[in-house]
Protein backbone atom coordinates (compact mmCIF):
# COMPACT_ATOMS: atom_id res chain seq x y z
CA UNK A 1 0.00 0.00 0.00
CA UNK A 2 1.20 3.43 -0.84
CA UNK A 3 2.03 6.02 1.90
CA UNK A 4 -0.81 8.21 0.36
CA UNK A 5 -3.36 5.23 0.34
CA UNK A 6 -1.94 4.92 3.67
CA UNK A 7 -2.28 8.58 4.80
CA UNK A 8 -6.13 8.85 3.56
CA UNK A 9 -7.13 5.59 5.18
CA UNK A 10 -5.95 7.43 8.38
CA UNK A 11 -8.01 10.54 7.62
CA UNK A 12 -11.02 8.40 6.99
CA UNK A 13 -10.57 6.52 10.06
CA UNK A 14 -10.46 10.05 11.99
CA UNK A 15 -13.26 11.60 10.22
CA UNK A 16 -15.19 8.06 11.03
CA UNK A 17 -13.96 7.71 14.62
CA UNK A 18 -15.28 11.28 15.60
CA UNK A 19 -17.92 10.38 18.92
CA UNK A 20 -21.65 10.42 18.06
CA UNK A 21 -23.55 12.49 20.41
CA UNK A 22 -25.21 9.51 22.09
CA UNK A 23 -21.90 7.73 22.40
CA UNK A 24 -20.70 10.60 24.16
CA UNK A 25 -23.31 9.68 26.97
CA UNK A 26 -22.64 6.58 27.27
CA UNK A 27 -21.37 5.03 30.58
CA UNK A 28 -17.84 4.26 31.06
CA UNK A 29 -17.08 1.15 32.44
CA UNK A 30 -14.32 0.65 34.79
CA UNK A 31 -12.74 -1.89 32.85
CA UNK A 32 -13.77 -3.46 29.68
CA UNK A 33 -13.82 -7.10 28.69
CA UNK A 34 -11.66 -7.56 25.41
CA UNK A 35 -11.55 -10.22 23.25
CA UNK A 36 -8.29 -10.24 21.87
CA UNK A 37 -7.84 -12.95 18.65
CA UNK A 38 -5.38 -13.10 15.62
CA UNK A 39 -7.08 -13.59 12.31
CA UNK A 40 -5.20 -15.36 9.58
CA UNK A 41 -6.28 -15.82 5.73
CA UNK A 42 -9.75 -16.43 7.06
CA UNK A 43 -9.30 -19.02 10.16
CA UNK A 44 -8.45 -18.17 13.68
CA UNK A 45 -5.25 -18.63 14.85
CA UNK A 46 -4.83 -17.90 17.96
CA UNK A 47 -7.81 -16.06 20.50
CA UNK A 48 -8.44 -15.29 24.04
CA UNK A 49 -9.71 -12.52 26.48
CA UNK A 50 -8.23 -9.91 28.28
CA UNK A 51 -7.13 -10.99 31.90
CA UNK A 52 -9.50 -8.28 33.11
CA UNK A 53 -12.15 -10.31 32.22
CA UNK A 54 -13.56 -12.34 35.53
CA UNK A 55 -14.68 -15.98 35.03
CA UNK A 56 -17.83 -14.90 35.56
CA UNK A 57 -17.95 -13.15 32.29
CA UNK A 58 -16.39 -16.13 30.50
CA UNK A 59 -19.35 -18.49 31.28
CA UNK A 60 -21.81 -16.53 29.71
CA UNK A 61 -20.66 -16.14 26.69
CA UNK A 62 -23.12 -13.97 24.57
CA UNK A 63 -22.86 -16.00 21.20
CA UNK A 64 -23.85 -19.31 21.53
CA UNK A 65 -21.12 -22.39 19.45
CA UNK A 66 -22.79 -23.36 15.91
CA UNK A 67 -20.54 -24.51 12.86
CA UNK A 68 -21.59 -21.53 10.34
CA UNK A 69 -21.80 -18.69 13.39
CA UNK A 70 -20.50 -15.54 12.66
CA UNK A 71 -18.18 -12.92 14.76
CA UNK A 72 -17.48 -14.58 17.94
CA UNK A 73 -19.01 -17.87 18.03
CA UNK A 74 -15.38 -19.39 16.83
CA UNK A 75 -14.36 -17.44 19.98
CA UNK A 76 -16.71 -19.64 22.12
CA UNK A 77 -15.23 -22.75 20.61
CA UNK A 78 -11.49 -22.06 20.70
CA UNK A 79 -12.39 -21.38 24.41
CA UNK A 80 -14.36 -24.37 25.19
CA UNK A 81 -16.96 -22.22 27.26
CA UNK A 82 -19.66 -23.70 28.49
CA UNK A 83 -22.96 -22.56 26.42
CA UNK A 84 -24.75 -21.38 29.58
CA UNK A 85 -25.80 -17.85 27.72
CA UNK A 86 -27.58 -16.49 30.70
CA UNK A 87 -28.33 -19.99 31.72
CA UNK A 88 -30.95 -20.72 29.43
CA UNK A 89 -31.74 -24.22 27.89
CA UNK A 90 -30.84 -25.02 24.04
CA UNK A 91 -33.71 -26.94 22.23
CA UNK A 92 -31.81 -29.42 21.10
CA UNK A 93 -34.14 -29.96 18.10
CA UNK A 94 -33.68 -26.26 16.63
CA UNK A 95 -30.36 -25.08 18.02
CA UNK A 96 -32.53 -21.96 19.67
CA UNK A 97 -32.25 -20.90 23.63
CA UNK A 98 -35.36 -20.66 24.92
CA UNK A 99 -36.05 -17.23 26.97
CA UNK A 100 -39.68 -17.80 27.90
CA UNK A 101 -41.24 -14.62 25.59
CA UNK A 102 -39.05 -15.45 22.67
CA UNK A 103 -36.43 -18.21 21.23
CA UNK A 104 -32.65 -17.08 20.71
CA UNK A 105 -30.93 -17.88 17.81
CA UNK A 106 -27.16 -17.94 18.60
CA UNK A 107 -25.84 -19.17 15.39
CA UNK A 108 -27.29 -15.59 14.24
CA UNK A 109 -27.08 -13.46 17.44
CA UNK A 110 -30.36 -12.26 17.13
CA UNK A 111 -34.15 -13.14 18.17
CA UNK A 112 -36.18 -15.35 16.33
CA UNK A 113 -39.08 -13.09 16.98
CA UNK A 114 -39.42 -8.95 17.48
CA UNK A 115 -38.93 -7.48 20.54
CA UNK A 116 -43.14 -6.79 21.66
CA UNK A 117 -42.55 -3.10 22.43
CA UNK A 118 -42.32 -0.42 19.86
CA UNK A 119 -39.98 3.02 19.37
CA UNK A 120 -40.61 5.13 22.66
CA UNK A 121 -39.02 7.93 23.72
CA UNK A 122 -36.64 6.17 25.93
CA UNK A 123 -35.81 3.83 23.53
CA UNK A 124 -34.81 6.92 21.42
CA UNK A 125 -32.79 8.54 24.36
CA UNK A 126 -31.47 5.43 26.25
CA UNK A 127 -28.03 4.67 24.39
CA UNK A 128 -28.90 0.78 25.21
CA UNK A 129 -31.60 0.69 23.55
CA UNK A 130 -31.68 0.07 19.62
CA UNK A 131 -34.73 0.14 17.01
CA UNK A 132 -33.49 -2.42 15.91
CA UNK A 133 -36.35 -5.63 17.40
CA UNK A 134 -34.29 -8.70 16.56
CA UNK A 135 -30.91 -7.88 18.14
CA UNK A 136 -29.39 -8.19 21.45
CA UNK A 137 -28.41 -6.16 23.77
CA UNK A 138 -28.05 -3.40 21.59
CA UNK A 139 -26.15 -5.31 19.37
CA UNK A 140 -23.09 -5.07 22.04
CA UNK A 141 -23.62 -8.21 24.06
CA UNK A 142 -19.90 -7.57 25.68
CA UNK A 143 -21.05 -4.56 27.07
CA UNK A 144 -24.64 -5.22 27.67
CA UNK A 145 -24.75 -7.94 29.75
CA UNK A 146 -28.58 -7.49 30.86
CA UNK A 147 -30.31 -10.23 29.01
CA UNK A 148 -33.62 -8.22 29.37
CA UNK A 149 -32.66 -4.71 29.43
CA UNK A 150 -34.88 -4.34 32.57
CA UNK A 151 -33.05 -1.61 35.08
CA UNK A 152 -34.97 -1.25 37.99
CA UNK A 153 -38.23 -3.55 38.78
CA UNK A 154 -41.03 -2.36 41.38
CA UNK A 155 -42.45 -5.93 43.14
CA UNK A 156 -45.67 -5.56 44.78
CA UNK A 157 -47.72 -8.39 46.62
CA UNK A 158 -51.12 -7.41 46.13
CA UNK A 159 -53.19 -6.85 49.06
CA UNK A 160 -55.11 -9.39 50.87
CA UNK A 161 -58.36 -8.55 52.99
CA UNK A 162 -57.14 -5.73 55.27
CA UNK A 163 -53.14 -6.82 54.67
CA UNK A 164 -52.03 -4.21 52.07
CA UNK A 165 -48.97 -6.62 51.06
CA UNK A 166 -45.51 -5.50 50.62
CA UNK A 167 -43.24 -3.61 48.32
CA UNK A 168 -39.82 -4.54 47.25
CA UNK A 169 -37.41 -3.10 44.89
CA UNK A 170 -34.96 -4.37 42.20
CA UNK A 171 -32.55 -2.59 40.33
CA UNK A 172 -29.93 -3.63 37.80
CA UNK A 173 -27.21 -1.52 35.94
CA UNK A 174 -26.39 -3.27 32.59
CA UNK A 175 -23.39 -1.37 32.16
CA UNK A 176 -21.58 -2.46 35.12
CA UNK A 177 -23.93 -5.63 35.67
CA UNK A 178 -24.34 -4.46 39.55
CA UNK A 179 -27.42 -5.57 41.23
CA UNK A 180 -29.56 -4.47 44.46
CA UNK A 181 -32.79 -5.73 46.05
CA UNK A 182 -34.35 -4.09 48.69
CA UNK A 183 -37.24 -5.39 50.82
CA UNK A 184 -38.03 -3.59 54.07
CA UNK A 185 -39.68 -4.97 56.82
CA UNK A 186 -39.93 -5.78 60.40
CA UNK A 187 -37.36 -8.44 61.95
CA UNK A 188 -39.76 -9.40 65.15
CA UNK A 189 -42.96 -10.55 63.49
CA UNK A 190 -44.32 -12.29 66.38
CA UNK A 191 -47.96 -11.39 67.56
CA UNK A 192 -46.03 -9.32 70.43
CA UNK A 193 -43.75 -7.38 68.16
CA UNK A 194 -46.70 -6.76 66.20
CA UNK A 195 -48.73 -5.31 68.25
CA UNK A 196 -45.84 -2.85 69.85
CA UNK A 197 -45.51 -1.78 66.21
CA UNK A 198 -49.05 -1.00 65.93
CA UNK A 199 -48.72 0.87 69.56
CA UNK A 200 -45.50 3.21 67.75
CA UNK A 201 -42.85 1.74 69.28
CA UNK A 202 -39.49 1.66 66.61
CA UNK A 203 -38.58 -2.02 65.88
CA UNK A 204 -35.27 -3.60 64.61
CA UNK A 205 -35.95 -4.04 61.01
CA UNK A 206 -34.21 -5.69 58.18
CA UNK A 207 -33.54 -4.86 54.19
CA UNK A 208 -34.38 -8.13 53.14
CA UNK A 209 -37.43 -9.02 54.59
CA UNK A 210 -38.96 -12.54 53.29
CA UNK A 211 -35.73 -12.88 50.87
CA UNK A 212 -36.97 -15.60 47.81
CA UNK A 213 -35.93 -18.73 47.50
CA UNK A 214 -36.62 -19.57 44.04
CA UNK A 215 -37.95 -17.68 41.00
CA UNK A 216 -41.08 -20.09 41.06
CA UNK A 217 -41.38 -18.80 45.13
CA UNK A 218 -40.72 -15.01 43.77
CA UNK A 219 -43.53 -15.51 40.64
CA UNK A 220 -46.12 -16.81 43.60
CA UNK A 221 -45.79 -14.05 46.05
CA UNK A 222 -45.37 -10.50 43.73
CA UNK A 223 -46.64 -8.87 40.49
CA UNK A 224 -43.57 -6.75 38.94
CA UNK A 225 -43.56 -3.69 37.19
CA UNK A 226 -39.98 -3.14 34.70
CA UNK A 227 -38.91 0.64 34.62
CA UNK A 228 -36.83 1.82 32.08
CA UNK A 229 -34.24 3.88 33.31
CA UNK A 230 -30.52 4.74 31.86
CA UNK A 231 -27.73 3.11 33.45
CA UNK A 232 -27.05 5.85 36.02
CA UNK A 233 -30.43 5.93 37.24
CA UNK A 234 -30.22 2.74 38.40
CA UNK A 235 -27.00 2.84 40.14
CA UNK A 236 -28.28 5.84 41.90
CA UNK A 237 -30.95 3.16 43.11
CA UNK A 238 -28.24 0.49 43.96
CA UNK A 239 -26.78 2.96 45.90
CA UNK A 240 -29.09 4.11 47.87
CA UNK A 241 -29.87 0.47 48.69
CA UNK A 242 -26.43 -0.41 49.76
CA UNK A 243 -26.47 3.07 51.74
CA UNK A 244 -29.56 2.09 53.53
CA UNK A 245 -28.83 1.19 56.84
CA UNK A 246 -31.73 -0.78 58.56
CA UNK A 247 -29.74 0.70 61.67
CA UNK A 248 -30.89 4.35 61.36
CA UNK A 249 -34.03 3.67 60.13
CA UNK A 250 -36.04 1.15 62.43
CA UNK A 251 -39.04 0.34 61.43
CA UNK A 252 -42.56 2.07 62.03
CA UNK A 253 -45.87 1.29 60.92
CA UNK A 254 -46.79 4.86 59.59
CA UNK A 255 -43.51 6.54 58.78
CA UNK A 256 -40.66 3.71 58.02
CA UNK A 257 -42.01 0.73 56.15
CA UNK A 258 -41.56 -1.07 52.99
CA UNK A 259 -43.69 1.23 50.67
CA UNK A 260 -41.61 4.74 52.30
CA UNK A 261 -38.04 3.37 51.50
CA UNK A 262 -38.89 2.20 48.68
CA UNK A 263 -40.75 5.16 47.49
CA UNK A 264 -38.02 7.32 48.76
CA UNK A 265 -35.24 5.09 46.26
CA UNK A 266 -37.87 5.94 43.70
CA UNK A 267 -38.21 9.10 43.39
CA UNK A 268 -34.09 9.88 44.53
CA UNK A 269 -34.19 9.43 40.20
CA UNK A 270 -37.25 10.93 39.40
CA UNK A 271 -38.90 8.09 38.50
CA UNK A 272 -42.28 9.34 40.90
CA UNK A 273 -42.42 13.03 41.68
CA UNK A 274 -41.16 14.58 44.71
CA UNK A 275 -44.76 15.70 46.77
CA UNK A 276 -45.89 11.56 46.38
CA UNK A 277 -46.33 11.12 49.89
CA UNK A 278 -48.60 7.48 49.49
CA UNK A 279 -47.40 5.12 52.40
CA UNK A 280 -49.19 1.83 51.29
CA UNK A 281 -48.01 -0.81 48.82
CA UNK A 282 -50.78 -0.78 46.42
CA UNK A 283 -50.48 3.34 46.42
CA UNK A 284 -47.22 3.18 45.26
CA UNK A 285 -47.80 0.55 42.72
CA UNK A 286 -50.98 2.47 41.59
CA UNK A 287 -48.41 5.71 40.99
CA UNK A 288 -46.07 3.47 39.12
CA UNK A 289 -48.60 1.16 37.37
CA UNK A 290 -50.30 4.44 35.92
CA UNK A 291 -46.37 5.91 34.57
CA UNK A 292 -44.74 2.94 33.20
CA UNK A 293 -47.05 -0.04 32.54
CA UNK A 294 -47.23 -1.52 29.09
CA UNK A 295 -50.23 -0.16 27.03
CA UNK A 296 -50.62 -3.25 25.70
CA UNK A 297 -51.24 -4.65 29.06
CA UNK A 298 -53.26 -2.11 30.54
CA UNK A 299 -57.08 -2.52 30.90
CA UNK A 300 -59.89 -0.17 31.32
CA UNK A 301 -63.16 0.36 33.21
CA UNK A 302 -66.04 2.29 31.19
CA UNK A 303 -68.49 4.21 33.67
CA UNK A 304 -71.53 6.33 31.91
CA UNK A 305 -71.55 9.36 33.71
CA UNK A 306 -74.30 12.21 33.31
CA UNK A 307 -74.95 10.65 30.02
CA UNK A 308 -71.35 10.30 28.65
CA UNK A 309 -69.01 7.46 28.70
CA UNK A 310 -65.79 7.71 30.64
CA UNK A 311 -62.66 5.36 30.75
CA UNK A 312 -60.90 4.84 33.75
CA UNK A 313 -57.67 2.47 33.87
CA UNK A 314 -57.80 -0.22 36.08
CA UNK A 315 -54.83 -1.03 38.44
CA UNK A 316 -53.52 -5.03 38.15
CA UNK A 317 -51.07 -6.79 40.28
CA UNK A 318 -51.84 -10.39 39.24
CA UNK A 319 -48.92 -12.27 40.98
CA UNK A 320 -46.79 -13.88 37.92
CA UNK A 321 -47.48 -10.92 36.10
CA UNK A 322 -44.54 -8.07 34.39
CA UNK A 323 -46.78 -4.98 33.78
CA UNK A 324 -43.81 -3.30 31.99
CA UNK A 325 -42.17 -3.30 29.20
CA UNK A 326 -40.29 -6.39 28.31
CA UNK A 327 -37.55 -6.00 25.93
CA UNK A 328 -35.36 -8.31 25.45
CA UNK A 329 -37.64 -11.75 26.74
CA UNK A 330 -36.20 -12.82 29.27
CA UNK A 331 -38.70 -13.45 32.59
CA UNK A 332 -38.05 -10.52 35.02
CA UNK A 333 -38.46 -13.24 37.81
CA UNK A 334 -36.18 -15.81 36.43
CA UNK A 335 -33.75 -13.04 35.91
CA UNK A 336 -33.41 -11.71 39.42
CA UNK A 337 -33.25 -14.64 41.19
CA UNK A 338 -30.56 -15.17 38.33
CA UNK A 339 -29.17 -11.99 39.94
CA UNK A 340 -29.47 -12.26 43.86
CA UNK A 341 -27.63 -16.47 43.63
CA UNK A 342 -24.87 -14.32 41.27
CA UNK A 343 -24.38 -12.20 44.20
CA UNK A 344 -25.32 -14.75 47.11
CA UNK A 345 -27.31 -11.86 49.26
CA UNK A 346 -27.22 -13.26 52.35
CA UNK A 347 -30.24 -11.78 54.94
CA UNK A 348 -29.06 -9.65 57.45
CA UNK A 349 -31.06 -8.56 60.61
CA UNK A 350 -30.97 -5.60 62.80
CA UNK A 351 -32.22 -6.66 66.22
CA UNK A 352 -33.39 -4.35 68.38
CA UNK A 353 -33.71 -4.72 71.96
CA UNK A 354 -36.37 -2.53 73.62
CA UNK A 355 -35.04 -3.22 77.06
CA UNK A 356 -31.78 -2.14 76.57
CA UNK A 357 -32.54 0.15 73.65
CA UNK A 358 -29.41 -1.26 71.69
CA UNK A 359 -29.13 -2.62 68.13
CA UNK A 360 -26.79 -5.37 66.75
CA UNK A 361 -26.40 -6.43 63.47
CA UNK A 362 -26.90 -10.69 62.82
CA UNK A 363 -26.20 -11.83 59.29
CA UNK A 364 -26.56 -15.50 58.48
CA UNK B 1 -75.05 5.13 84.05
CA UNK B 2 -77.39 2.33 84.92
CA UNK B 3 -76.02 -1.28 84.27
CA UNK B 4 -78.63 -1.57 81.73
CA UNK B 5 -77.26 0.41 79.61
CA UNK B 6 -73.32 -0.90 79.45
CA UNK B 7 -75.05 -3.92 78.13
CA UNK B 8 -74.96 -2.48 75.03
CA UNK B 9 -72.59 0.18 74.86
CA UNK B 10 -69.76 -2.08 76.63
CA UNK B 11 -69.45 -4.68 73.80
CA UNK B 12 -70.07 -2.04 71.04
CA UNK B 13 -67.03 0.21 72.21
CA UNK B 14 -64.96 -2.80 72.94
CA UNK B 15 -65.84 -4.90 69.71
CA UNK B 16 -65.03 -1.41 68.07
CA UNK B 17 -61.99 -0.88 69.34
CA UNK B 18 -60.91 -5.02 68.82
CA UNK B 19 -61.33 -4.10 65.28
CA UNK B 20 -59.76 -1.05 65.01
CA UNK B 21 -56.54 -2.36 66.77
CA UNK B 22 -56.75 -5.61 64.34
CA UNK B 23 -57.13 -2.95 61.63
CA UNK B 24 -53.59 -1.49 62.28
CA UNK B 25 -52.73 -5.03 63.20
CA UNK B 26 -53.08 -5.93 59.69
CA UNK B 27 -50.62 -3.58 58.52
CA UNK B 28 -48.01 -4.80 59.88
CA UNK B 29 -46.29 -7.84 58.04
CA UNK B 30 -45.83 -11.02 59.29
CA UNK B 31 -46.14 -14.68 58.15
CA UNK B 32 -48.30 -16.13 60.83
CA UNK B 33 -51.49 -13.99 61.49
CA UNK B 34 -53.18 -15.85 63.97
CA UNK B 35 -53.54 -13.17 66.56
CA UNK B 36 -54.82 -11.03 63.70
CA UNK B 37 -57.58 -14.03 63.56
CA UNK B 38 -57.98 -14.06 67.16
CA UNK B 39 -58.26 -10.07 67.56
CA UNK B 40 -60.84 -9.78 64.78
CA UNK B 41 -63.27 -12.97 66.28
CA UNK B 42 -63.09 -11.42 69.58
CA UNK B 43 -64.72 -8.24 67.68
CA UNK B 44 -66.92 -10.27 65.87
CA UNK B 45 -68.03 -11.68 69.31
CA UNK B 46 -68.35 -8.93 71.08
CA UNK B 47 -70.09 -6.58 68.11
CA UNK B 48 -72.76 -9.61 67.16
CA UNK B 49 -73.32 -9.95 71.45
CA UNK B 50 -74.03 -5.84 71.31
CA UNK B 51 -76.15 -6.12 68.57
CA UNK B 52 -78.27 -9.05 69.81
CA UNK B 53 -78.62 -7.39 73.64
CA UNK B 54 -79.66 -3.98 71.99
CA UNK B 55 -82.17 -5.63 69.64
CA UNK B 56 -83.88 -8.03 72.66
CA UNK B 57 -83.55 -5.62 75.89
CA UNK B 58 -87.08 -4.25 76.27
CA UNK B 59 -86.15 -1.74 78.87
CA UNK B 60 -82.56 -0.13 77.37
CA UNK B 61 -82.51 -1.40 73.47
CA UNK B 62 -79.27 0.16 71.89
CA UNK B 63 -78.39 1.96 75.00
CA UNK B 64 -81.58 3.56 75.33
CA UNK B 65 -80.64 5.08 71.90
CA UNK B 66 -84.02 7.02 70.41
CA UNK B 67 -85.26 8.24 66.94
CA UNK B 68 -83.07 8.57 63.95
CA UNK B 69 -79.82 7.91 65.92
CA UNK B 70 -81.24 3.99 66.50
CA UNK B 71 -81.19 2.86 63.13
CA UNK B 72 -77.74 4.96 62.82
CA UNK B 73 -75.91 2.53 65.74
CA UNK B 74 -77.54 -0.36 64.42
CA UNK B 75 -75.83 -0.02 61.05
CA UNK B 76 -72.70 1.30 62.21
CA UNK B 77 -72.57 -2.12 64.06
CA UNK B 78 -73.73 -4.27 61.62
CA UNK B 79 -70.97 -2.49 59.37
CA UNK B 80 -68.12 -2.74 61.69
CA UNK B 81 -69.54 -6.88 62.60
CA UNK B 82 -68.84 -7.13 58.28
CA UNK B 83 -65.67 -5.65 58.58
CA UNK B 84 -64.91 -7.78 61.59
CA UNK B 85 -65.73 -10.85 59.81
CA UNK B 86 -63.89 -9.45 56.46
CA UNK B 87 -60.96 -9.19 58.87
CA UNK B 88 -60.94 -12.73 60.45
CA UNK B 89 -61.70 -14.88 57.03
CA UNK B 90 -58.83 -12.31 55.41
CA UNK B 91 -56.39 -13.28 58.21
CA UNK B 92 -57.49 -16.77 58.06
CA UNK B 93 -56.78 -17.46 54.29
CA UNK B 94 -53.59 -15.12 54.18
CA UNK B 95 -50.89 -17.06 52.82
CA UNK B 96 -47.33 -14.90 52.63
CA UNK B 97 -45.59 -12.55 54.19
Amino acid sequence: MSAVARLLTLLVALVVWVPHPIAANMPTLSHWPVAIFEYDAGRVSACGYDDRLEDAEKSFCPVASHPRASTGSWLCDALSLPHLFTGKERDAETGLDYFGARYFSGAQGRWTSPDRMNVTEDRLLNPSNTLNKYVYGANNPLRFQDPDGRDVVALVRPPHGFMPGHFAVFAHNPSTGAAAFISFGPTDTSASGRALTVLGAPMGSTASFGMPNSADDLRKSYAALSIQTTPEQAQEVIDFINRFSTTENPYRLFETNCSTVCRDALKAIGVLPRDFGSISPFGLWTSLYRRYSNPSMQRFDTTTRYGEQFQSLRIDANKGMDYGNPRFGMNVFDFIMLMLRQQQLKPCVEVYDSATGQRSRQCE
Amino acid sequence: MPVRLWLFWLPFLLGSGALGFGVLLAQVPGEDRTFDLVVFSLAAVLLTVALWLGFFQSKAPYGRVTGWTKPVVQVVTGMELVFALYGAVGALTYRGL
